[in-house]
């Protein structure tokens, strides 16, 4: 069973290691660098709602600011990359965490209302404070990560954000699957009984902010070092019901459902190109179909495939 | 040795005394039994010792601390676990799962404990082995890895009291344990509730409407009426006293009572 996980990974591995040797289209390259970034951006929402049960609609503004963080410290302050990738990581934690302090007592519907407001409240600071972020003009010009004086081409780029991702997707896992994920679960399962028996649970949802922070921070700035132009709407409230849609499509509560929702969801509007405005129309049709016929979304964690031998539910019981 | 002192605590919600000046000590290594018709505060005083509300007047005390204001998972890592009326295990978790959150706040694992690989095994490993232990003693070890809710009701009860042992406290209240069991299931229950105390030298606190029970297993019987405790003492003199029955009964069933005995 192990081998046979394995095989699978290394096959996938080795499909997105040939791609760019074998595809020389800019814009199946462009789309596959972006599904990269969204990947990690809903690996982080999926921490915070699909694991924690927060119902988060910042989860955009972590990410534009990750993006603004980056851009901004290099290029006012000269940065490496690298470093101000971690500092949009950190500034992106920081907030979620500050975030957290105030809005964590509401539940459900008032913690999404409080979020909604954040977000907001970011669109309000990058479209109006001129001096920092330009406002609506943007910020064009932000640097490209370089090596030994080579300037990193799309090709390059990819091979990384496909590297960073793999890192990310693992490391969400490892979270998933340790005592923090179980803590994390308790809460979203029962809130209440978790804190009876002991968890704090304050701490455990500020954490999982912070967390879901660091993911988007970290997307964040990957983008804007690709794009290398940042304006504000790009990390608008409609964006962040997409990664909410993507999670809920994929599956929330498990790893790898988020990021197929993000893989589906960022492919659709792609393949209905040709239907021009009512693209958007036939994806909401899709996702209305999804939401009757599969709830929980496209993976759960229990998924059956046709080669698999045992029920899980019958295996652990030992039959 | 009083374990637990229970001293003048009241509970209002507006008009309503839940709670209304009750005082209790409670023994350590002792079962004590609360029982009282519907609604007359028992389970409000279980919230109260563990943290859900605040007392509106009184104080309790534990081991010489006020457990006033406290948040319930502080209550919990000093000692005092508990289970609910209407069970809440969790739901999308395994058996074993639900009882190892109940150890998480003994180990207290940091994030660092997540990324170097030997403490991380070390955490996940004697979280297991604690909640196997405790699924053993109830015997429910062989359903481990199935979803708790979709155990049987009597196994359910028997995974939230796993939950509430596995941390070790010093006190275990129980809420209505024998709740929805049959008379089989009802009997070994109450023997392995005599078992917390004799061989793991526990304090028990439980509320039970089976009087055949709470006659059985209780060194000592409050009873709540309205709120308000109206006796208190061991099991044979309260059962008999006229103003529980009369409280259970009502007026007329006292004479009844009388009558027959």
């Amino acid at each position: 069973m192990r081998g046979a996980k394995l095989l699978q990974y290394l096959i996938l591995g080795a499909i997105l290691v040939v791609v760019p040797l074998v595809v020389h289209s800019g814009y199946v390259m462009q789309i596959l660098i972006m599904l990269a970034i969204y990947g990690i951006l809903v690996l982080g929402l999926e921490i915070i709602l699909g694991q924690t049960g927060l119902f988060s609609l910042a989860q955009a503004a972590f990410y534009g600011m990750g993006a603004y963080t980056s851009a901004l410290l290099a290029l006012r302050l000269g940065w490496p990359i690298w470093l101000a990738t971690i500092g949009a990581m950190a500034t992106s934690a920081l907030f979620g965490a500050a975030i957290g302090f105030p809005v964590l007592r509401l539940r459900g519907d008032y913690l999404a209302i409080a979020t909604l407001g954040f977000g907001e409240i970011f669109q309000l600071i990058t479209n109006n404070w001129n001096s920092l972020t330009r406002g609506p003009m943007g910020l064009p010009g932000i640097p490209r990560p370089h090596v030994f004086g080579i300037m990193f081409d799309r090709t390059m780029y990819y091979y990384m954000i496909v590297a960073i991702f793999f890192i990310a997707l693992i490391t969400a896992f490892h979270l998933c699957r340790s005592f923090l994920g179980r803590t994390f679960r308790s809460i979203r399962d029962d809130e209440d009984a978790a804190e009876f028996m002991g968890i704090n649970i304050t701490k455990y949802k500020i954490l999982s902010f912070v967390i879901g922070g660091i993911f988007a921070g970290l997307a964040g700035s990957l983008f804007a070092h690709y794009i290398t132009f940042i304006s504000p709407d790009t990390f608008t409230y409609t964006d962040s019901e997409m990664l909410l849609a993507m999670v809920f499509l994929g599956g929330a509560g498990t790893v790898i459902g988020p990021v197929i929702g993000a893989v589906i969801l960022t492919l659709l509007p792609e393949v209905f190109q040709f239907l021009v405005q009512w693209d958007m129309f036939v994806i909401g049709v899709i996702m209305v179909l999804v939401m009757i016929y599969r709830p929980q979304g496209i993976w759960t964690s229990d998924i059956r495939w046709p080669w698999s031998r045992k029920d899980p539910a019958l295996a652990a019981q030992g039959k | 040795m009083f374990i637990l002192k229970i001293e003048a605590a009241s509970k209002y919600f507006g008009g309503v005394r839940a709670v209304d000046a009750v005082t209790a000590d409670i023994e350590e290594g002792k079962i004590t039994s609360i029982i009282g018709p519907n609604g007359a505060g028992k389970t409000t005083l279980f919230n109260l010792i563990t943290g859900t509300y605040e007392l509106t007047s009184g104080d309790i005390i534990f081991h010489d601390r006020s457990l006033n204001r406290m948040h319930p998972h502080v209550i919990h890592s000093l000692g005092i676990a508990r289970t609910f009326q209407n069970i809440r295990l969790f739901p999308t978790m395994s058996v074993l799962e639900n009882v190892m959150i109940g150890f998480h706040s003994k180990l207290k694992p940091g994030i660092v404990d997540l990324f170097i690989p030997n403490r991380y095994r070390r955490v996940e490993q004697s979280m297991k082995e604690r909640a196997e232990a405790a699924l053993n003693l109830l015997d429910i070890l062989p359903r481990a890895g199935l979803k708790a809710v979709s155990l049987p009701y009597g196994e359910q009860r028997r995974v939230e009291i796993a939950r509430a042992l596995v941390s070790d406290p010093e006190i275990v209240l129980l809420d209505e344990p024998s709740a929805g069991m049959n008379v089989g299931e009802g009997k070994s229950l109450m023997q392995f509730i005599t078992r917390i105390r004799d061989e793991m030298h526990k304090t028990v606190i439980v509320i039970e409407h089976n009087m055949r029970v709470v006659r059985w297993i209780s060194d000592r019987i409050i009873v709540l009426d309205h709120g308000h405790k109206i006796a208190d003492g061991d099991p044979e003199q309260v059962l008999h006293d006229p103003r529980v029955i009369e409280a259970y009964l009502g007026k007329s069933g006292l004479t009844n009572y009388a009558q027959v005995n």
